[in-house]
Parts: structure tokens; sequence; C-alpha cells
């Protein structure tokens, strides 16, 4: 029980913040920074413990085989608690916005991060769905919190119609895999000869956690709820979430296409039409949201593409790969929270911001290469990874799909190039001079940024870690 | 041997200079920003260190030397490893020539971030040298991909009217072909498990010639962009005439060469049998280079166009000589790429110099400019005679040796390159006599000032090596030597 401390930790410090909240009613803002500072207190606590967590051997497996504890899962549990930290120093601003709510969305974030914990670890059907539902309900609730803007509504209603009929197939496909294996735990389903029922089953939950990662086809509401959200509802989307659905796919994926060689053409096809949809789509976007929300299939086409191969490099290239565009997410929404002002976020309102800032535009520059895969930054590297692992799959016969990786990468290019170019090329916005208030922001921006750009020095010892630590 | 890392020195003081010029605030305002200064300071500190690297580099030894080593990443396959030999010795050394001249002639023309331009050029200086020293395929790859980001800001930023454009064009046309040659790159990575260039020439036999010919066009694809090969080099034009003057003496004189050094360091040697199997089809595309961009110089209104396509003209004889798969041709193939620099460079130092006192770059504004400039005419008229290959010059020893080498094998490739000189003094000479001479029809060319000093020195300087290397070729030819012999092993 003492393994599920740091869960149990965050869960109370979401409750305790709720309850300070209701209690100095009369007192906010002031009650409400505190209550910033206490929830940070506890996620320092949870991470405290985890470390003390990680040295286990070998996985141990709690309440009655629902969960399972072991260095991987607990390693990102960390980076969990350390995006979250992020996320809360650069939305302090959130404050003024939300108001009454804020503490109510502190405690939707602490929540929605413990069930993300409790997904990761979960090894049964059951605990599988439940931890699903704690991860998932926040979100859908996180994405409609912004009552004064009826775009925040429309996001809401639209996530939460699409997600909960997700979950209804998650829920049928769960059901279809206990009728006919007979079994819950997941070990024990892939342990024996699947039918074709099993089979169908698997298929229905890959199917919904296909859409909770936003790949083609299932694609159509992340656009949406990313424009209509609350920017700290939508990066916490981006980075936390993304990573935990990514994460738990991997579970069910791998074992799944050992299993079954059809898998492998499937997800060729929809990782295919993830970088073709996010190289075209993010193309005609003025809006920044709507730009990352298309960049951000096309980075999940790029992650699945390699776990089509079915080989163990490209198992850890696709976690490296996970881990690293999610800090990149959180250091893009976070320059988004730093010119926040009237909830604009075109590309236009960017425009001459070196002339401004110059600091703060040669870091965004360095970002946005980051994300376009431009060597020296992190993100050519965990591109170069993912496609070493996808030539080793090739097998000297069908080089189709790196191809039309690169062919992604060069038009994906383009779109983060026209925002180097506002920056640089265009006259400055006289209208909206950017206001740098936001100094959480700054501070989490300036150093996610930073570290992308001198990545090459530690990206050894990241591999290492991560390498050491994957254990399926 | 001295322990003194001379490459890595020549790398990093670029780039901390490059980061300090990024943060330094002008206080006052001058006629020039003193941060030009520093910029030239620094780019003469590598200058020295290169000359050093070249006193005390050892001709006789055909091996890398002055080699660093330090591993970054055993997954990856990137480690730094860098070393050079008498090509990367002469284009280094190239550039830190260069680098000076670009900082001197622009220290009163920009106006506007001008700690930024600074910054970018000893950004681009840094990365450059980077690429040119390293032994490791990735990070080849990592530098020869980094040195578009420093490129597309000058162009975009300090251009002309169209800058966006060609900037935009330059940089997604460079990329896009240099994705395929990473594809062929981690397939390297994977079949001999080596990133290393050195072991790379010495474990070729393990994979068959197909898989060889895969290989070899994916590079191709990536070095042939760069270059700029005729059909892939439509960016060129445009994103010389909107760079600044110095940004457009980086592009002609270093960032082309890199692709004719990926072909000598990384086609020939490592995947040699596709190299001999497709080395007629290269020859060919020379050929048509010279011809056709000689062709479409004549007709330029625009003088940086015309220059621009002699630099594909030019560049079409390095071709020739790299494909000549013989001693001679080889060396004349580097022996251009040092000269066709130092040329091309001040080329473009000259339309950039009438450019900034008349305003237009038009060529039938321009007549009787020998009138009003005559120091301007006697340096124009070198670097004419060079650019078209008179003997004297060292447009010529190139030039020539690369004609000579693929005589051997290809003649007919070779006589067309040589109709292919006769095109090149064509449009040169029709340059010259349409700018200098005849008589001065208009009041902007009346009012034209000569030369000033620093103008004077830096052409003179530039004059005085095409004379020199025309006159004693041996100099360069000394490095080159090892080069070619080492590189012939291999196909051989």
């Amino acid at each position: 029980m003492h393994l599920l401390i740091p869960e149990l930790t965050l869960i109370s410090g979401a409750i305790f913040c709720l309850m300070l909240d209701i209690l100095f009613v009369h007192k906010k803002p002031y009650a409400q920074k505190f209550i910033t500072y206490l929830a940070a207190g506890f996620i320092v606590c949870a991470i405290f413990f985890l470390f003390k967590n990680y040295n286990i051997d070998s996985s141990k497996i709690i309440l009655n085989g629902f969960l399972r504890i072991n260095n991987f899962t607990t390693f990102i549990k960390i980076i969990f608690l350390v995006l979250l930290l992020f996320l809360l120093l650069s939305s302090y601003f959130q404050i003024k916005i939300l108001q009454k709510n804020y503490s109510e969305f502190l405690f939707l974030l602490m929540i929605s991060t413990a069930g993300a914990m409790f997904l990761i670890s979960s090894i049964n059907l059951l605990s599988f769905y439940v931890s699903l539902e704690m991860q998932t309900i926040p979100l859908y609730i996180m994405a409609a919190l912004d009552r004064k803007n009826d775009k925040s509504s429309e996001a809401g209603l639209k996530y939460f119609i699409l997600g909960v009929s997700a979950s209804c197939l998650m829920l049928f496909g769960i059901s279809m895999v206990y009728g006919f294996s007979g079994q819950t735990a997941l070990h024990q389903i892939f342990a024996d000869k699947i039918s074709i029922g099993v089979l169908f089953g698997l298929l229905l939950i890959l199917i919904s956690l296909f859409f909770k990662i936003s790949a083609a086809p299932f694609h159509m509401w992340s656009p949406d709820v990313y424009e209509g959200s609350n920017i700290t509802a939508t990066s916490f989307f981006a980075s936390i979430s993304k990573l935990s659905f990514l994460i738990i796919f991997s579970f069910y994926f791998i074992p799944a296409t050992i299993i079954w060689n059809g898998m492998e053409k499937i997800i060729y096809f929809i990782s295919i039409l993830s970088l073709l949809i996010g190289a075209f789509g993010a193309i005609k976007q003025k809006n920044l949201k709507r730009l990352l929300a298309y960049s951000s299939i096309g980075h999940v086409g790029f992650m699945l593409a390699a776990l089509s191969t079915k080989n163990i490099v490209a198992i850890h290239s696709f976690y490296f790969y996970a881990i690293t565009y999610s800090f990149l997410s959180i250091a893009a929404f976070s320059f988004l929270m730093i010119i926040d002002k009237e909830h604009k976020y075109t590309i236009s309102h960017l425009s001459g911001l070196a002339k401004t800032n110059p600091i703060l535009a040669f870091l965004l520059s360095a970002l946005m290469l980051s994300f376009a895969g431009i060597p020296p930054m992190l993100g050519f590297f965990s591109k170069f990874y993912i496609l070493k692992a996808v030539i080793m799959g090739a097998n000297n016969q069908n080089f189709t799909l790196p191809i039309i990786m690169i062919t992604y990468s060069a038009i994906a290019a383009f779109y983060y190039l026209r925002i180097i170019k506002v920056i640089y090329f265009d006259e400055a916005n006289k209208k909206n001079k950017i206001a740098l208030d936001n100094k959480g922001g700054i501070v989490v921006f300036s150093i996610l940024s930073f570290l992308s750009i001198i990545s090459i020095v530690f990206i050894e010892k990241l591999l290492i870690v991560l390498n050491n630590s994957v254990i399926l | 041997m001295s322990s003194f890392p001379i490459i890595s020195s020549s790398i990093f003081l670029p780039l901390l200079g490059a980061i300090f010029s990024f943060f330094y605030k002008e206080k006052t305002q001058n006629a020039v920003n003193k941060i030009f200064y520093f910029g030239i300071f620094i780019s003469l500190l590598n200058l020295l260190i290169s000359i050093y690297g070249v006193i005390i580099f050892d001709i006789e030894n055909p091996s890398f030397q002055f080699k660093e080593l330090i591993n970054i990443s055993q997954t990856l396959s990137i480690n730094y490893f860098v070393g050079v030999d008498g090509l990367s010795l002469l284009m280094i050394l190239l550039t830190n020539i260069l680098i000076p001249i670009c900082f001197t002639l622009s220290a009163r023309k920009i106006t506007n971030h001008v700690n930024s331009y600074v910054a970018a050029f000893l950004m681009l200086q840094s990365f450059i040298i980077a690429a040119f020293s390293s032994l490791n395929l990735v990070l080849f790859y990592i530098f020869f991909e980094a040195i578009l980001i420093p490129m597309f800001v000058i162009i975009g930023i300090w251009g002309g009217k169209d800058r966006i454009y060609s900037s935009i064009k330059f940089f997604l046309y460079t990329l896009g072909g240099s994705l395929f040659f990473l594809i062929a790159i981690i397939y390297i990575i994977i079949s001999y498990g080596s990133a290393n260039i050195i072991e790379l020439r010495y474990l070729l036999p393990m994979v068959d010639v197909e898989i060889q010919k895969w290989l070899w066009l994916g590079f191709f694809l990536s070095f042939a962009v760069k270059i700029p090969i005729p059909p892939f080099h439509t960016w060129l034009p445009s994103a010389h005439v909107q760079a600044p003057t110095a940004g457009s003496v980086m592009l002609a004189a270093i960032l082309i060469k890199l692709g004719a050094y990926g072909f000598l360091r990384l086609s020939l040697p490592i995947l040699p049998d596709a190299s001999a199997y497709f080395a007629t089809f290269m020859s060919w595309l020379g050929v048509i280079a010279i011809i056709y961009a000689s062709l479409i110089a004549y007709v330029q209104q625009d003088i940086k166009k015309m220059i621009a396509y002699s630099s594909v003209a030019h560049m079409g004889f390095v071709i020739i000589g790299i494909f000549s798969m013989n001693v001679q041709g080889l060396d004349g193939a580097i022996f251009q790429l040092f000269s066709h620099g130092i040329i091309s460079a001040a080329l473009f130092i000259c339309i950039g110099i009438i450019y900034e006192r008349t305003g237009s770059r038009e060529l039938n504004i321009y007549s009787g400019v020998a009138h009003r400039m005559p120091k301007y005419a006697l340096l124009m008229m070198i670097f004419t005679m060079g650019s078209v290959g008179l003997p004297g010059t060292s447009g010529f020893v190139g030039e020539f040796l690369a004609i000579l080498g693929s005589f051997k094998y290809h003649k007919i490739i070779a006589s067309c390159a040589a109709i292919g000189v006769v095109l090149g003094a064509i449009y040169m000479l029709h340059l010259y006599r349409n700018v200098l001479f005849g008589d001065v029809k208009s009041e902007k060319i009346n009012s034209l000032i000569d030369l000033n000093k620093k103008e004077l020195f830096t052409l003179g300087f530039l004059a005085f090596l095409v004379i020199l290397l025309g006159i004693f070729p041996n100099l360069i030819l000394n490095y080159t030597a090892n080069v070619s012999k080492v590189i012939l092993i291999s196909i051989n």
C-alpha cells in the first residue's frame, strides 16, 4: 500500500485545496495564491515519494492484481508531476481570469494527473477503465470551465460528447474481451491464444485510444477543443494527458501487434494518414492553438510510425519522442500564456516580436525549429531516433514509410518557419504590445527553450535513463 | 604536434563571439557600430588560428590531422569527431579569409539589428568550420543543416525587396534535399554500425552495389540542391539577388562548396562503386550546368543574377573534375573550389559596391563606369579574367586541370566543357563592357566616387590572391595531392 503514497498525496492535496477554498471564500485572491503554493507543495511531496519508490528492482503488483509499480511507471509519474509543476508555474495568471473557479481548476488538474498516474500503472481491464474515467472526466470539465467564453462551452460540449462516445466504444470492447476470454488481467489475456472475439474487442479499445491521442482519422475534435478551451486546459491536454494516453496505448498495442499481424497494417495506415493531415492541415491555420493541435496530430503520426515496426529500438524511440514532445508542448503553450491578452492567439499577433523582445523571439524561434526537427535542437534527435527505428524495421524492402515521414518533416517545416518569419521579418505590431507580467510563464518558457537548444550536451544521459527504465 | 585544440577553438571562438554580440547593447550611436570591430577581431583571431594550422600541417601525411574526439551519444551514433586533411584545411582557410572581409565591408552599410547581424555571421562561420572538419556522418549532417538557420535569417532580415520568398524557398528546398540524405545516413549507420567517416572508407565491401546506388542517390539529392546542379538550382538566383552583399559572398563562396565537399568527402570514398557507375551521368550534368547556366547568364538584365548563374556554371567544372576519376581532375576540382570561392566573392563585392553607390543592379543603366572609377575597373578586370579562366589567374588552373582530367575518359564531355569556357568568356566580357566601357551617359554614373581605402584594400588583397595562385598554383596543389590520392585509392 505504501507504494501508492504519491497518488494518495496528490489526491489528498487536491481535496485539501478545494476545502480551503470553500473555507476562505471571503479572502480571495490571497487565498488562491496560498492554495497554489500549497498545491505545489503537495506535488513536490509526491515527487519526493516517487523518488523513494524508484529503487525497487522488480515489478510489484498491488491491489489484487489491479496495479503494477515498477521503475518505468515511477519514472513516467515523475515526469507527469514535473510537467504539472511547470504548468502551474506558468498559469498563475489564471487567478484573475477564472476567479471563483480557479481552485476548482487546480483540483481538476490534480485529480486528472492522479488518474493518469493510476492509468499507466493499471494492468487489469477494470482498473484501466476506472482510472481512464478518473483522468478524462476532469478534462471534459476543464475544457468548458471558462464560462465567459462561449467557444469554451462549445469545446467542452464537443469533447464531452465525442469522448463519452469513445469511452462507450471502449466499454463495448472491454466487455467483448472479457466475454470471449474470461479474464480481465492483461497478461493473462495476452498469454493465451486469443480468439477472434478478443481481437475484435481489443481493436475497439485501440480505436478508442486512437481517439484519445488524436490520431487521424479520429482527430477531428482536437483543433476545435484546443482552440476553444482555456489555455491552461489546452496545455494540459497537449502535454500530460497526451503523454499518458500514448503510454497506455503502447501498453495495449505492443502485445496486440506481437499476437496479430494485421495490427501493423492498421497502424501503418493510421500513421500515414496522421502525418498527411498534420502536414497539410496546419498550413492554412491562423490561430496558434489550432496550429499546435494539427502539429500534434502530425507528431503523433510520427510516433505511431515507429510502432509499426516490431523492434526494441522502436519502443525506446517512441517513449523518448513522447516525453520530449510533451516538454516541448509545455514550452510552446507557456509562450502562449506569456502573450495571453484578451485570448488572442493569432499568428499576426506575434509580428515583429524580434524588435520589441529579441531574446523571447530567439527562444521562440529555437523552439519552433525544435518542433520542426532542425538540428542541432532537441526535436531533431528524437526524430532521428524514430527514423532509425523505422528504417531498421523496413528491412530493405519497403521504404515508403520513411519517405512519407521525411515529406511530412519538409512540409511541416513550412508552417514553423512561417512563425519565425512573422517574428523576425514582419513589421512590429503596434496595437498589442506584449505585457510581460506572467513571470512564471517566462521562467518556464526560457528554461525549457534553453534546454532544447543545448540538449546535445545531456542527450546521452537522458537516453540511458530511459533505456534502463523501460520495462514492458 | 602541439596539443592545442586548433579545430575546436576555431569552432567555439566564433560561437562564443556570437552569443556575446547577441546580448551586446550599443551605448552611443556611432557611424560604425562597435560590435563590428568585435566581429572583425574574433574572425581575425580565427584567421590566425587557421594560418597557424596551415603552417604546422604535415603535407606528406595523407591521413586526417588535428583530430579530436568527444563521445556524445552511443545510441544515436553521434560523436564530436573532428579532423582536417588538405581539402578541409583549404575550405576552412577560405572561410576564415572571407568572414573578416564580409564584416569590413558591411560595417557602415548595416544599421538595423547590428548585433544580430554580427551574431548571425559568427554563428555561420562556426557552423561552416564545424561542417568542414567533422568526421562523423551525423555530426556533419547536423552542421550541414544548422547552417541554414543563420543564412535564412541573414537573407530574410537584411535582404532585398523579395527576401522573404527567397529565404523560405532556400530553406525548404535545401531541407527537402537533405532529408533524403538523412535516410541514407541512417541506413549506413544501421548496416555498418558506425558513423565514423574514416572507418566507413574501409568497411565498404559489405554493402552490395544495388544498395550503394540507392544510398548514392540519397546523398546526391542533398548535394545536388546545394551545389546547385540544374535542375535543382532554381533557389540560387533568387537567394543571391535578395541577399545582402556579405550574405551573397558567403552563399556563393562557401555554402555552395559544401555540396562539392560532400561529394568529395562522402560520396566518392564511401560509395565508390556507385560513384563510378554514375560518373558519366554526373559529368553530363556538369556539362549541362556549364552550358545552360552560361547561356542564361548572357541574357540577364540584373547583374547579380548574372554572377549567380556564373557560379552555377563554374561549379559545373567542379563536378566534371570530381567525376573524372583521376588525379588531375580531382586536383582541378579542389583548386577550382578555392579559386572560385575567392573570385565569386570578389565579383559579388564588386557588384555590391556599385549597387550601394547607385541603388540599381540593372545592366542597362550602367556604362562608362571606368571613367569615374579607374581603380575599380582595374580590379574588376582581374576578377573578370579570373572568372573567364585566363592563364595567369587562378581560374585557369582549376578549369584546365578539370577539363584535362575529364578528357581521359569522356572526350565528348571535355570538349563540350571547353566550349563552355568560351561561353563563360562571352557573358563576362559582355558584363564588363556594358558596365565599365563606353561613355558616361547618365548623371548617376557621372557622380560615382572611386573605391575608398577599405574597399581598395580588400579587393586588392583578393586580386593579389587570384594572381598569386595563378602563378604559383602549387601553393594549393601541394595540399590537394594527398587528398586526391586517398580518394582514388577507394575507387580503384
